[in-house]
């Protein structure tokens, strides 16, 4: 009888000691507010990435530009003309970059015969306003570079996909342009790279011939392959008979007085900082660091301070400029970290980051304090949260795969776009003189 | 004198024959009163398994700084079941166990859920065809909400109503009130005790 009721009550008993929050759950549920849907955007919509561009948030939403004036707070979102001419229905905005006060786009689509993809601008974009932003049309858009890559009905053939990315150093502005090239032997959804190649401007409009290659400085990325080795453990360089030698850049960075690049392979990850960025061509990039995890994101905090995370829920931080690394003490297991923000106007010297879902649903964001850089604040908490901690509890945000932030330190807007819950808002909605940052949906 | 001697016989015979006759009848004037039958006994138990709402009312701060320590539960009316078993230990009380569950949801259309698990006294009232038992269970409630979870005490004073349908079934309605106070040790300004009311519809099986 007594082993009978302690199979019933021990089970019941560690419940008790083990399950316990900090917070009440009766009192969240007095507290809570009713999540505001402020804006138009559907609650589904995923952006890849926003820009601030001064008069207004843009965002890239695949098949669509969305862009928000900053007039007020409750501005409702349009779309932007996009090049459209040339492409098939299913067209995407592959990425999407300002380089002074022009957007840059790449873009591809695949019609089941042909496809095309291509690099755009639209000049002037920073000083678009609510009068003249209708006029933009596809026509506005000049074209950089643009591919038509017909199927050919007894050879494979190759297709470019190019990723842009932006970067300021010192007083160089620069676009970055990763050409990818695929080999679709077998079929549009499984292509293999067979070429990558790095080109840098800080004078993109000089760009010329319909080739990225023209007045454009390339990277030499096969310097950085030596990771990929054969069964003896000797780097290949040249691997005609080997399926991947080229890989992708993942992420170019802004620094203080040099650039961040991560690379990664199947396994391993390359942090890779920019040299002699005075003169675009001459710069030149040297290894960081190599890790044992995928590398995700890259933030350069300070002048001394970088962050970059990884897809196991954990993330790297240097404190001088990258000669010497450490990993952080915590980790949240299941989810991939990555999209960083400066939040120092709303948390004195904390940084935000997002997850991402990897075995396990994504989790909203964590806090960092820089002054503690190892270590992760838990978001669910008053004090590990910047934001009004029932608000945040409540909302899907907390639940979310953030894709990234978008922070408007001026307005004090904070945008966090997700993958599966859409695009959310963060402001201080209290009229007084105190603050009360809460989420909203866009 | 033979004739008075026949006749003293007759008369002796005939009253000692009438005897047991008159003690019968006074013995059926003299019936003892019948005994009252008992509806239950000990060893008759119970299983009940009762559905219906859950009505969120108020929250109580018991410590409140300013203003009232009373509250908006900021939730729906929501649903609540729950299953039991009860022995009589005499035809009127009876002791038990129940184990059940409700669902509301927040302001933001968020589920909450409670799992409370009760010991029940209960004494029964029988009228006719009818019962009416008030009970008080007294146990644990397990309480969750998003990614939180809290076990609490919790206190459920009761009243039903049942129409014994046969010998193995009975039928009724119940009303229970929740005291559930929830308890944070690390801060106690978020201590609140929260008060509800389920409304359940009863089927209860007699073996």
């Amino acid at each position: 009888m007594k082993k009978k009721l302690s199979i019933i009550f021990l089970p019941l008993l560690i419940l008790i000691i083990t399950a316990c929050s900090e917070t009440g759950i009766f009192y969240s549920l007095e507290n809570e507010t009713v999540l505001v849907d402020s804006n138009n955007l559907n609650n589904k919509t995923v952006f890849s990435n926003m820009v601030d561009a001064d008069n207004y948030y843009i965002g890239n939403g695949g098949t669509a530009l969305k862009y928000r004036f900053k007039v007020d707070d409750i501005s409702s979102w349009s779309t932007l003309a996009t090049p459209d001419d040339s492409y098939a229905s299913d067209d995407i905005n592959n990425s999407m970059v300002m380089v002074g006060d022009d957007l840059y786009i790449s873009r591809s689509s695949y019609d089941g015969s042909n496809v095309v993809s291509g690099i755009y601008r639209l000049p002037n974009a920073k000083t678009l306003t609510t009068s003249n932003v209708t006029n933009v049309t596809s026509a506005s858009w000049q074209t950089i570079v643009e591919d038509e890559v017909e199927k050919s009905a007894s050879n494979p053939y190759d297709y470019k996909i190019y990723k842009l990315h932006n970067a300021q150093a010192a007083t160089l502005n620069c676009l970055f342009i990763n050409r990818l090239t695929y080999d679709m032997a077998n079929s549009y959804s499984t292509p293999s790279l067979s070429n990558s190649t790095l080109y840098v401007t800080d004078t993109p409009t000089t760009i010329s011939g319909n080739d990225v290659s023209n007045n454009t400085t390339e990277i030499t990325l096969t310097d950085y392959f030596d990771f990929i080795k054969d069964d003896e453990g000797n780097p290949i360089l040249d691997g005609s008979d080997i399926q991947y030698i080229y890989v992708e850049v993942d992420k170019i960075t802004s620094g203080n007085f040099e650039y961040w690049m991560i690379i990664n392979d199947s396994t391993n990850g390359r942090i890779i900082k920019a040299a002699n960025v005075a003169d675009e061509s001459t710069i030149s990039f040297s290894l960081s660091i190599e890790t044992d995890k995928i590398l995700t994101d890259i933030f350069e905090y300070d002048t001394d301070t970088i962050f970059a995370s990884n897809s196991e829920g954990s993330y790297y931080y240097s404190i001088n400029e990258g000669s010497t690394w450490t990993e952080s003490t915590d980790s949240k297991s299941g989810v991939k970290l990555n999209g960083f923000a400066d939040i120092g106007t709303l948390a004195s010297d904390n940084i935000i980051v997002g997850t991402t879902a990897n075995t396990s649903g994504g989790t909203g964001y964590y806090q960092i304090d820089t002054t503690d850089p190892g270590v992760i604040l838990d978001s669910g908490t008053e004090e590990g949260n910047f934001s009004e901690i029932n608000n945040y509890n409540s909302s899907d945000l907390s639940n979310a795969s953030i894709a990234g932030f978008c922070f408007d330190d001026t307005n004090l807007r904070l945008f966090a776009y997700t993958e599966n819950y859409g695009v959310w808002l963060n402001f201080d909605v209290d009229d007084t003189a105190t603050t009360l940052w809460n989420w909203s949906q866009e | 004198m033979i004739n008075r001697f026949k006749l003293l016989v007759t008369a002796s015979l005939l009253l000692f024959i009438s005897l047991p006759v008159i003690s019968q009848d006074t013995e059926e004037k003299e019936e003892p009163k019948p005994q009252k039958i008992e509806l239950y006994s000990l060893g008759d138990q119970t299983i009940t398994i009762n559905a219906g709402i859950f009505i969120p009312l108020f929250y109580q701060d018991p410590t409140p700084d300013n203003g009232s320590a009373y509250s908006s539960t900021n939730s729906s009316v929501g649903g609540s079941g729950s299953l039991a078993y009860d022995a009589f230990l005499t035809s009127n009380i009876k002791v038990g166990l129940e184990v059940g569950g409700m669902f509301a949801m927040s302001i933001n259309d968020n589920p909450y859920f409670m799992f409370p698990i009760t010991a029940k006294f209960t004494y029964e009232f029988h009228f006719g065809q009818f019962s009416l038992p008030l009970y008080l269970g007294t146990g644990v409630n397990i309480i969750t909400y998003g990614d939180d979870t809290n076990v609490q005490f919790l206190l459920k004073p009761g009243v039903s109503f049942y129409w014994n349908f046969n010998s193995s079934w009975s039928f009724g309605a119940n009303l229970v009130y929740w005291w559930a106070p929830e308890v944070i040790p690390a801060d106690h300004s978020y201590d609140r005790i929260g008060n509800f009311l389920d409304f359940t519809l009863s089927a209860q099986y007699h073996f």
